[in-house]
């Protein structure tokens, strides 16, 4: 067995501030050290028990008092109050310049792995989700948007059927598992817009079957509609943020506001971007779909052309052809929630092989 | 104040603090890798593992500070906390009018959680193995960290002096070192001088930055000043970014300058506002072009200034305050409220 260790310190009972001259024993054994401590008064503590060493000279012990030392205890006796766990971490901490670049390049590493594991991971969790909670989220939310400004359609209610009919026939021979809901409103806050809410339904505006004129047109961005819905989009992207929040909390979670306000900055920017990979997605397994009921794909590059140029109509001569040709160049910004008109026209019309 | 004249005014003594930016890395860093390996569950233990560092280089005649709480409670608050925020942003994501019952709810508790915070922090803190502690009430709470903030903003700043001194008051006399209350004693007037000082050099750039605009770049004023908001947003929040700064060290100053406990203890702080502005905006870039690698150093460079230029003057019979009030109380609310402001006694 080793020999004890005797350190000379003050000793301060529970509660008080009020030290005095004290030696302390330490007896390394099987298991806890024994720790007990003769005081210059003449008491004798036995059987002291550590909580916690601090700052290299401070020993707390259960119940309350502690002792602090004349000079740092030695590390050996520091040591003996660690649990394993604590001295590895203890030694990882210990500085040194590779440790410290190979730890950088760890967590960069790291970081990419979670960034890249993210989207995977909400979708996972999205797949968990029971479909009744998702369809009530979805209810909720189309209750909330019909207060804040849907009117009711003035589309005629036979070409509204006709449309819902038809959408529910494309959904049936692509073999999706959800059918949503079609719903027609009058939104002049919202433009020619389709929206998919979690779960269904599908809201359109009256602006966008007024500017698609053709059913089919309509129906092309119905289907985009219903990949989201199909593959739990808004749901993923609520996680996915969500999840990067929280991992940038952690990250960069100091105490200090800058870095929080450059943290969201990055989150919102990363949130962008799963955005735009969403609507490519839908566009792609809208065009499946599209083909699945037996009609064009082109359809869906149609619309979205004459979706990216609407802003254009009212334009008139070189103005409006001016306004054209920047529409269909326009470039995928960072903050854009939809890819830009010249990637998107790009890939679908990849995808159509032309 | 007769009995101040009788006792020799005990030397004040600056707060030795020798952490090093390079031991804190080592720290930092593994703290920021077994966080992410462990998918934010070790942060816990590594706040405990930050605060300790900190506390634990910071000594007064010789004395560390300690730090008693553990990862566990610390993670119990966060998990807490985690889930209110989840429900919360999933809530208010899919009904946003969610947000205001939500909000209403929040301010209700607000006060409450200041005060589990507060007293947390306190508790969880000592000195010569005596404990702080936290006295603050719910009323006061919403008080002064509701109301009044609201109060000094309607009164477009008038009304702020005599509202810091109030605040900075509260929070501090609200403070004990285990049974004994910090005291406070400083004028209205010194905050108002405080407020005017505060304000000479933010005024003095937001008027040339204004002028050089106008002068360089007239067309501006002709097309009427709602085209100028633009710019004049970066210059005004520049503007309130170095007053707040500056009045705020101005107020830590006053604060801690006239604050004593029982007869024993008495406080200086020295901080310069325009090194402490120095200090943040090279932190912000160093931090910037680092891609973060620069935050410890940054952090240990902020808390050493803090340091130096605080002082502590302790009698030679400083008597021994005895700790009434140890028992444990939850981590929660700790989370939600890492209230900033002033460190005093550090």
């Amino acid at each position: 067995m080793d020999a004890p260790h005797l350190v000379d310190g003050r000793f301060f009972p529970p509660l008080s501030s009020a030290g005095q001259p004290a030696r302390l024993r330490v007896a390394p054994g099987e298991g806890a050290p024994m720790v007990s401590a003769a005081l210059a008064d003449g008491t004798a503590l036995d059987a002291l028990a550590v909580d916690d060493v601090q700052a290299g000279d401070t020993l707390h012990f259960a119940g309350g008092g502690s002792f602090i030392a004349d000079r740092p205890l030695p590390p050996e006796v520091t040591a003996l109050f660690q649990s394993p766990m604590r001295r590895r971490i203890a030694r990882l901490e210990a500085f040194s310049l590779p440790k410290a670049v190979l730890l950088g390049l760890a967590l960069i590493l790291c970081v990419a792995g979670v960034r890249a594991a993210l989207p995977a991971a909400a979708r996972a969790v999205a797949l968990a989700v029971p479909e009744r909670l998702e369809r009530t989220i979805g209810d909720r939310s189309y209750a909330t948007l019909a207060r804040m400004g849907l009117a009711a359609s003035e589309i005629p209610e036979e070409r509204r059927q006709t449309l819902a009919r038809r959408a529910a026939d494309l959904a049936g021979a692509a073999r999706l598992t959800r059918r949503p809901e079609i719903v027609f409103h009058r939104a002049p806050g919202f433009g020619a817009n389709a929206m998919a809410l979690p779960g269904g339904p599908i809201v359109v505006t009256d602006a966008l079957v007024e500017l698609l004129g053709s059913d089919d047109a309509v129906l092309a961005v119905l289907a985009h509609e219903m990949a989201h819905v199909e593959r739990r989009h808004s749901l993923q992207q609520v996680l996915a943020v969500a999840g990067a929040a929280a991992m940038a909390s952690v990250v960069l979670g100091v105490d200090d506001s800058l870095l929080e306000e450059l943290s969201a900055t990055v989150v919102n920017v990363w949130s962008f971007k799963n955005s735009r990979d969403f609507e490519k997605e839908a566009d792609l397994v809208g065009m499946d779909i599209l083909r699945a009921g037996g009609m064009d794909p082109a359809l869906l590059a149609d619309a979205i052309a004459a979706l990216t140029t609407q802003a254009c109509a009212r334009l008139a001569g070189d103005a409006r052809a001016r306004c054209l040709s920047e529409a269909g160049a326009a470039e995928t910004g960072w903050l854009s929630t939809h890819p830009g008109a010249k990637d998107r026209l790009g890939y679908l019309r990849e995808a159509l092989g032309r | 104040m007769g009995n101040e004249a009788e006792r020799a005014e005990p030397a004040i003594r600056s707060i030795d603090f020798h952490g090093r930016a390079g031991e804190y890395f080592g720290i930092w860093i593994s703290n920021l890798f077994l966080s992410i390996v462990t998918l934010g569950i070790y942060s816990a233990w590594a706040k405990v593992r930050r605060v300790r560092y900190f506390y634990n280089a910071t000594r007064i005649q010789g004395t560390p500070f300690s730090y008693h709480a553990t990862g566990k409670q610390i993670l119990i608050g966060r998990v807490v906390s985690c889930v209110v925020i989840a429900v919360y942003t999933l809530i208010t994501t899919f009904v946003p009018l969610a947000v205001l019952p939500f909000s209403i709810a929040f301010a209700i508790a607000l006060p409450w959680l200041i005060n589990r915070s507060l007293r947390f922090q306190a508790r969880m803190t000592s000195w010569r193995n005596v404990r702080f502690d936290w006295h603050g009430t719910y009323g006061k709470n919403f008080l002064f960290f509701l109301v009044c903030p609201l109060v000094a903003m309607l009164s477009l700043g008038l009304l702020m002096p005599p509202i810091s001194r109030a605040t900075y008051r509260y929070f501090a006399e609200s403070h004990a070192f285990g049974v004994t209350r910090f005291r406070t004693r400083a004028t209205v007037a010194a905050y108002y001088k405080a407020f005017l000082a505060a304000l000479v050099l933010p005024v003095a750039a937001a008027v040339a930055v204004g002028a050089a605009v106008a002068l360089t770049q007239p067309g501006f004023a002709a097309g009427g000043w709602l085209g100028l908001l633009p710019f004049l947003m970066v210059p005004a929040f520049a503007f309130l970014f170095m007053f707040q700064v500056m009045y705020r060290v101005a107020c830590r100053n006053i604060l801690l300058r006239s604050m004593t406990l029982g007869d024993a203890v008495t406080f200086d702080s020295r901080l310069g506002p325009l090194r402490v502005l120095w200090i943040a905006l090279s932190n912000a870039v160093a931090i910037l072009f680092s891609l973060g690698l620069l935050v410890p150093w940054a952090m240990v460079r902020t808390y050493r200034y803090q340091a130096e230029n605080t002082g502590v003057g302790l009698a030679d019979d400083a008597p021994a305050f005895l700790d009434a009030q140890t028992q444990a109380v939850g981590a929660f609310g700790e989370e939600f409220m890492d209230l900033e402001g002033l460190e005093f006694g550090i």
